[in-house]
């Protein structure tokens, strides 16, 4: 059955709003916010590795700690369990970047 | 600045057992209860659980995890096998075949869920005298149904159609307390653990893997759809939870209970409360009855600490 051309536009739609589990090699379609370490306030005490319930949180060569991206869901539990508050989420979405835009 | 420096990563072993990749929910309480139990493990364990229960930790093809898994379809298979896995531990260590003078612990991540599927099984399991370590990872309506009903009862939204009454407080939340029900089927070692004290809970993994005997640890892992709140409170409910007295982090090692998170100033419950979507409907009488009951288990508790 031959769909018509606005037929296939609406399904492209659906799917690109509505993909869940499409993708296995990354956490990115979890994700609306990032966080990001704030350098002159952080005390590189680890707190933030040991609450993160992915792992997904490593330490550079300066001992300084960063989200793996590909592994980040982006819950900012890290956030709540910082002593120094110096992490903060900012916004990034793969999924519904329209969403931020609203 | 120096004397700052690196205190976490001192403390925790560099490697991942339990590895990043899941498909669980954001701020899942369970795979951080997971993921702090496994630097506790180390490396040499055998994980083993009840497939399909879970969505999170041990799920079904998704997992990310180094250690030997068994994957079993059936509730009761789990006793057979462990039995099995505690055998050969003991011929083992019988043919010298090990440089240790004991062979680990098996650990077996289960969920509460298991206590009303197949009690016949796991009671079967406690009787024997191997030497497993169960961590019973306990969030409150546990992910059957669509978190929809749970059979020893538990305070959800989607109990609206048969709300909980006000003498019934009490028996929920008696329910929940699977320690007490254990110590007294001959473990060694029963402990309480909450993520969000992770030094607390990683001691007392450590310690039930060290006491010869089965031990038992009851955890409280904060569940972030099902108790409807925001994923990045996970830590702070579970941490609220036990200031407020709801759930008390103790230990009973040789029937000597000791409480070892203890509060000076309890919080109202109502603070535990307010953090949960679960709780919208809850009418202000129960609040009250449910402080009651907690207030009840708690002075009970410090009565058994002084025996």
């Amino acid at each position: 059955m031959a769909r018509t051309k606005q037929q296939r536009k609406a399904q492209s739609q659906f799917n690109q709003a509505i993909s869940i589990a499409d993708d296995f090699n990354s956490n990115e379609d979890f994700r609306f916010e990032r966080p990001v370490w704030d350098k002159e306030k952080c005390i590189k005490c680890g707190v933030c590795y040991l609450f993160c319930p992915d792992g997904a949180i490593r330490q550079d060569s300066e001992g300084y700690y960063e989200a793996d991206l590909t592994y980040c869901k982006g819950c900012g539990l890290c956030t709540m369990q910082c002593w120094t508050h110096c992490i903060t989420m900012e916004e990034s979405s793969k999924r519904f970047p329209w969403l931020i835009k609203l | 600045m120096d004397r700052f420096s690196v205190y976490v990563p001192k403390l925790l072993p560099r490697d991942e057992n339990f590895l990043s990749g899941r498909r669980s929910c954001q701020g899942c309480g369970k795979a951080l209860a997971a993921r702090i139990a496994s630097k506790a493990i180390g490396n040499n364990g055998i994980i083993s659980g009840p497939a399909a229960q879970s969505r999170t930790p041990l799920a079904r093809s998704l997992t990310a995890h180094s250690y030997a898994y068994d994957y079993l379809t059936f509730d009761g298979l789990a006793g057979s096998l462990l039995a099995g896995i505690d055998q050969v531990n003991k011929s083992v260590q019988a043919e010298r075949k090990t440089r240790s003078k004991r062979v680990k612990k098996t650990v077996v991540g289960i969920d509460r869920r298991v206590f009303l599927a197949n009690p016949v099984v796991l009671s079967r399991v406690f009787e024997s005298d191997g030497e497993i370590l169960y961590l019973c990872f306990d969030n409150e309506p546990y992910m059957k149904a669509l978190i929809e009903h749970a059979s020893p009862q538990a305070f959800n939204l989607a109990q609206v159609p048969h709300p909980v009454k006000a003498e019934q407080v009490e028996r929920v939340i008696r329910e929940k307390n699977v320690p007490e029900v254990v110590a007294g089927a001959g473990f060694s070692y029963v402990a309480t653990a909450c993520p969000g004290f992770p030094f607390d809970y990683m001691a007392k993994v450590k310690k039930g893997l060290e006491l010869p005997g089965n031990a038992f640890i009851n955890i409280l892992s904060p569940c972030p759809t099902g108790w409807i709140f925001s994923p990045k409170l996970t830590g702070r409910v579970g941490q609220t939870a036990v200031k407020t007295g709801y759930f008390p982090l103790y230990e009973i090692e040789d029937g000597k209970t000791r409480i070892t998170e203890p509060i000076k100033a309890r919080k109202p419950v109502k603070d535990f409360i307010m953090m949960q979507g679960r709780f919208v409907l809850f009418p202000p009488e129960l609040i009250a009855a449910m402080q009651k009951a907690v207030d009840e288990i708690y002075t009970e508790l410090n009565e058994q600490m002084k025996r």
